[in-house]
C-alpha cells in the first residue's frame, strides 16, 4: 500500500467557486513531489483536505478517501492530522503573530516526546540560525523571508512525516527562496521527510521534487516523474505556463525587486 | 476615602466578573451574553453545597469546581455546534441559553432572595481598610480573590503551555489546529475557566449581599468595564472596570443614584463612538468579528 | 399568482374577518397581541433579516414609540393621530442615533452599543416616570378613530388588522424597491456593495430609521391598546422576545416574521394550558412564569442549532418533499 493514497477526493465550499471534483494520486515514502496547475486549479484545496478542515472553513470532503501509512485520515480534524504527522505549512496566517518565535515552536502539541521535541527545535534552530538569533521577537514583526522560515519550523517541530507545503515561494526573493529550498534539503535528510508542495514557480518546484501531479479544474490532468514532465514541451506548454514566459518572468523580477527592498529595510 | 474604598470594592466586582466576557471572546471571539447567567448559577450550586456541607473551605471549593465543569460542558453541549455559524447566530444562543436558565433557577430555586452565608455560618464585619473607610469583611475577600485571580490568569497565559495554546488559538483557529492544537480541548477550557471565575464573583457577591436573579443584572453591567478596557486584553478588563466602578459611585454620589444602572452603558456608548477598540485592544479585533 | 395561491389568500383573508365573529374575549386580545407583535418583528425583520444589521435594542424603540404616545395624550391631551406619527418621528430619530455606530461597527460591536442604547432608553423613561410623580405608569385614554371610540378588543381588531397589512405590503414594496435590493447588497458583504456604486453608510442609516420608525409607532400602538405605560414593559426580554420571533420564524422571510410572531404570542398560554394538564398541574402553576422563560430559551436554542431556517425552513422543507 502507498504511503500517502489520495482517492477520488471531492471537496465542494459553502460559498466560493474552487472545488475538487475527483482527485486521485499516491506517494511513496521519501519522494517529493509537487503539485502544479493554474490558479482556482484545486491546487490549495487538495492540501487542505489532506489537512483537514475545520468547522469555520465552511468546505468539506463530500466523496473520497485519504489514506495515509495504513489509516483513514478522510475527514479528520486538523489536529488529528497532524498529530499522525501529516503537516501543513500554510499559504498565509503560518505564524502566530503576536507570538514570539520561540513560542511560535513551543505551542506545537504532537505526539512527540518532550525529549523529541526538544531535539527538534534544536534542530531548527541549528538549521535556520536566523530564527535562533530572534528566539524572543514577535513573529508578527519577521520579514516574510523569516515567517516562512519560522512556518517550516513549526511544522518541523509536530514531528512530521508527510510535510505539505504550500506555496514555499511565493511572495520571497528569489536569494531567500534559494535560501530556504537549501536548508529544506538538509532538514528533509535530517528527518527523511516525504514533501507534497503547491508551487507557482515551476522552476522551484523541479529543483525540489522528483515527480509531480498537474490539476486542472478539480481533477488530475496528468502526473509524471519531474523530467518527464519537464522535457515533454506540450506539458510546458499547455500546464506550466513556460509559453507566456515573458510576461510571467517580467511579473516574477517586478515582484522580486519590491520583495528584495522589503527585506533590506526589515 | 470611602468612596475610594467603594470604587475599589465596586471595581473588585467588575473586574472579577468582566475577565469571564474577555477570556471567552479572546480566545473564542464569542461574546458570551449569558455570563451573568452562568455567574448567578455558580452562585446557586454554593446555595446547594452550602445545604449538603455547611463547611465554607469545602462547600465553596466544590462549588467552584461545579462551575468550572459547568462552563466546559456549556461549550461542549451547546456552543461547539456553534462553531462556523454567524456572529449574529452565536450570540443569540448564548442570550437563549441566558433565558433557559433565568427560567430553570426559578423552577428549581424559586425567586426568593435567599443566603448562602446562613447555613455556612458567615458574618460579615465591618473592617476599617483605610482611615475612615470601612467596608465589609467580604467585600475585602472579594478584593484579594480578584487581585489572586488576575495574577493567576496572567501567569497562566504567560507562562503555562495551555495558556500559551489559548493566546495561539485565539490569534488564528485554523492554524492551532494546524499545529496540533484541539481547539474543541481548548474552547471548553476556556469556558470553564471564564465560568469558574464568574462564578467565583457570584458566589462571593450572593455571601455579602444574598442571591436572586438581581446578580444577573450585575454580570451584564460589569460588560462595559471589557469593553472599555479592550474586549481581547486582560489588563484592559481590570482598568476598565475601575474606570466604570468610578464613574457610577462618582455619579450617583453626586449626580442623581438613578443613574447606577445606566452609568456603565453611557461610558460603554461613548467609548464605541470615540475608540471602540477599546484602551488597550487591539484594533484589528473589529475586523474580526 | 397561481390558484392555489389565490385560493389560500381568499381563505386566510376569510378567516381574519370571520375571527372577531367567532372568538372571546380573551382570544381576540391574543389575537391583537400577535397583530402588535408582527408589525414589530417585521420592521425587525427588515433590520436584520434583510439588511443584515444586529439589534438588541427593539425595547428600547418600542419603549420609546410607547412614551412618546403617552406623554403626548398625558401631557398635552393629543389625539391618536398626532401621538402615532409624532412616535414615529421619535423613532426616526432614535434610528439616526441607534444607526450611526453601526457606520463603524459590524457583528458583536453592534449588538453591544444597540443594548447599551435600549438601557439608555430605559432609564430616560424611568427617569420622567420618577420626575413627574407616574411612578407606576402613564394612564392614556382610549383613543377615537373615525369616530369610534377603542375601548375593547373588538374595536382594536379591525385597526390593528389594518396596520399590520400595511406594514406588510409596505415591507415587500420596500424590498422590491431599489432601497431594498441595495439591503441585500451590504447584507451579503459591504465591500462589494460599495463597488457597486451602493452608499454603505447611508443605506445602513435608513435600514435603521425606516425599521425604527415603524417599530416606535407599533409601541404607541401597544400603548394605546394597553391604555397604560410602564417602562416595566420594555425590559430586556422583550428585545429577546423579538429577536427569538425573526429567528423562530425564519431569517429573510417577512411571512416568517409574521410567524415568528403568532408563535411567541401564544407560547406562554400554550405552556399555561400545558401545566394545567399536567398531573404536577398545581405545584408547578406557582411557575408559570419560569417555565416560560425555560421553555422560551429551549425553543430557541433548538431553532438555533437544528433549524436555523425557522419555521420557513421546515415550511419549505415539507413542500419540497410533498
Amino acid at each position: 500500500m502507498a504511503f500517502l493514497e489520495v482517492k477520488d477526493l471531492h471537496v465542494s465550499y459553502q460559498r466560493a467557486i474552487t472545488a475538487l471534483t475527483g482527485v486521485s494520486f499516491t506517494m511513496e515514502e521519501g519522494q517529493i513531489m509537487a503539485i502544479l496547475g493554474a490558479n482556482g486549479a484545486g491546487k490549495t484545496t487538495t492540501l487542505r483536505a489532506l489537512s483537514g478542515f475545520i468547522g469555520l472553513d465552511n468546505a468539506r470532503v463530500t466523496k473520497g478517501r485519504i489514506g495515509f501509512d495504513g489509516q483513514d485520515l478522510t475527514r479528520r480534524p486538523p489536529y488529528e492530522v497532524t498529530r499522525q504527522g501529516v503537516v501543513l505549512v500554510p499559504e498565509r496566517d503560518k505564524v502566530f503573530p503576536n507570538l514570539s518565535v520561540h513560542e511560535n515552536l513551543e505551542v506545537v502539541t504532537s505526539r512527540a516526546s518532550g525529549t523529541r521535541r526538544s531535539e527538534l527545535t534544536d534542530l531548527v534552530y541549528t538549521r535556520f540560525p536566523r530564527l535562533a538569533q530572534l528566539r524572543k521577537r514577535e513573529a508578527g514583526l519577521l520579514s516574510g523571508g523569516e515567517r516562512q522560515m519560522l512556518a517550516l519550523g513549526s511544522a518541523i517541530v509536530c514531528a512530521p512525516r508527510l510535510l505539505l507545503i504550500d506555496e514555499l515561494s511565493l511572495g520571497l526573493a528569489p536569494v531567500i527562496v534559494e535560501e530556504i529550498v537549501e536548508h529544506l534539503r538538509v532538514i528533509r535528510q535530517d528527518l527523511s521527510l516525504t514533501i507534497l508542495l503547491v508551487e507557482q514557480s515551476a522552476a522551484v518546484a523541479f529543483r525540489l521534487a522528483d515527480s509531480a501531479v498537474v490539476l486542472e479544474h478539480g481533477e488530475v490532468a496528468l502526473t509524471g516523474t519531474s523530467e518527464a514532465l519537464q522535457s515533454d514541451s506540450a506539458v510546458q506548454n499547455a500546464y506550466l505556463g513556460t509559453g507566456t514566459e515573458g510576461r510571467r518572468s517580467y511579473r516574477a523580477v517586478a515582484e522580486a525587486r519590491r520583495l528584495a527592498e522589503q527585506e533590506g529595510r526589515a | 476615602m470611602q468612596l475610594l474604598a467603594n470604587i475599589i470594592v465596586l471595581g473588585a466586582i467588575y473586574a472579577l466578573i468582566s475577565c469571564g466576557y474577555v477570556l471567552i471572546y479572546r480566545v473564542s471571539r464569542v461574546l458570551n451574553l449569558a455570563h451573568g447567567e452562568l455567574m448567578m448559577v455558580g452562585a446557586y450550586l454554593l446555595l446547594t453545597t452550602a445545604g449538603m456541607i455547611p463547611n465554607p473551605w469545602i462547600a465553596i471549593p466544590v462549588a467552584g469546581l461545579l462551575s468550572l465543569a459547568m462552563g466546559a460542558l456549556v461549550y461542549l453541549l451547546l456552543m461547539r455546534r456553534m462553531t462556523g455559524e454567524s456572529v449574529l447566530a452565536a450570540i443569540l444562543t448564548t442570550i437563549a441559553l441566558g433565558i433557559l436558565l433565568r427560567g430553570v433557577v426559578v423552577i428549581f430555586f424559586s425567586a426568593a432572595h435567599q443566603y448562602p452565608s446562613v447555613p455556612l455560618g458567615l458574618h460579615a464585619s465591618s473592617v476599617e481598610v483605610l482611615p475612615g473607610a470601612r467596608i465589609s469583611s467580604l467585600s475585602l475577600v472579594l478584593v484579594v480573590v480578584t487581585a489572586l485571580v488576575y495574577g493567576s490568569l496572567f501567569a497562566f497565559l504567560r507562562l503555562s503551555r495551555w495558556g500559551l495554546r489559548m493566546r495561539a488559538a485565539g490569534q488564528n483557529p485554523l492554524l492551532a489546529a494546524q499545529r496540533g492544537i484541539n481547539l474543541h480541548g481548548i474552547y471548553a477550557m476556556v469556558w470553564g475557566i471564564a465560568i469558574f471565575t464568574g462564578s467565583i464573583a457570584g458566589m462571593l457577591i450572593s455571601l455579602d449581599a444574598g442571591l436572586d436573579q438581581t446578580l444577573i443584572m450585575i454580570g451584564l453591567k460589569a460588560f462595559p468595564g471589557a469593553l472599555v478596557g479592550g474586549l481581547d486584553s486582560l489588563l484592559g478588563a481590570l482598568v476598565g472596570s475601575l474606570i466604570v466602578a468610578a464613574a457610577e459611585v462618582l455619579l450617583i454620589q453626586y449626580v442623581n443614584p438613578l443613574l447606577a444602572d445606566v452609568v456603565p452603558f453611557l461610558i460603554l456608548i461613548a467609548m464605541l463612538v470615540f475608540r471602540p477598540w477599546g484602551l488597550f485592544g487591539t484594533r484589528e479585533a473589529l475586523d474580526r468579528v | 399568482m397561481s390558484k392555489t395561491k389565490l385560493l389560500a389568500l381568499i381563505l386566510a383573508a376569510a378567516a381574519l374577518l370571520a375571527l372577531p365573529f367567532t372568538v372571546s374575549g380573551a382570544w381576540m386580545d391574543i389575537a391583537n397581541q400577535i397583530l402588535l407583535a408582527s408589525i414589530g418583528a417585521l420592521a425587525l425583520m427588515l433590520l436584520t433579516g434583510f439588511a443584515g444589521q444586529i439589534s438588541l435594542g427593539h425595547a428600547g424603540l418600542l419603549a420609546a414609540g410607547a412614551f412618546t404616545a403617552g406623554i403626548l395624550s398625558r401631557e398635552l391631551g393629543a389625539p391618536f393621530w398626532v401621538g402615532i406619527p409624532a412616535a414615529g418621528l421619535t423613532g426616526a430619530l432614535l434610528g439616526v442615533i441607534f444607526g450611526l455606530p453601526s457606520l463603524r461597527l459590524r457583528g458583536i460591536y453592534l449588538a453591544v452599543s444597540t443594548l447599551a442604547l435600549h438601557f439608555l432608553v430605559v432609564y430616560l423613561g424611568g427617569e420622567y416616570e420618577t420626575r413627574r410623580g407616574f411612578s407606576t405608569g402613564i394612564l392614556i385614554d382610549p383613543p377615537m378613530v373615525f369616530g369610534i371610540e377603542l375601548w375593547d378588543p373588538f374595536a382594536w381588531y379591525p385597526v390593528l388588522l389594518v396596520g399590520a397589512i400595511l406594514t406588510y405590503a409596505l415591507s415587500r414594496n420596500l424590498l422590491k424597491s431599489r432601497t431594498g435590493r441595495a439591503w441585500a447588497a451590504i447584507h451579503d458583504t459591504e465591500p462589494v456593495a460599495a463597488a457597486l456604486g451602493i452608499n454603505v453608510a447611508r443605506t445602513k442609516l435608513w435600514a435603521f430609521v425606516i425599521t425604527s420608525a415603524i417599530t416606535a409607532m407599533a409601541g404607541a400602538l401597544f400603548a394605546y391598546y394597553r391604555g397604560f405605560v410602564s417602562i416595566e414593559a420594555f425590559s430586556l426580554f422583550v428585545t429577546i422576545q423579538y429577536v427569538a420571533m425573526i429567528i423562530i420564524g425564519g431569517m429573510g422571510s417577512l411571512t416568517g416574521a409574521v410567524l415568528g410572531a403568532a408563535f411567541v404570542t401564544l407560547l406562554p398560554h400554550l405552556i399555561e394550558g400545558a401545566t394545567r394538564y399536567l398531573p404536577t398541574g398545581g405545584a408547578i402553576s406557582g411557575s408559570v412564569f419560569a417555565m416560560n422563560y425555560a421553555a422560551f430559551g429551549l425553543i430557541m436554542i433548538a431553532f438555533l442549532v437544528f433549524e436555523p431556517g425557522g419555521l420557513m425552513g421546515i415550511a419549505r422543507r415539507l413542500k419540497g418533499r410533498g
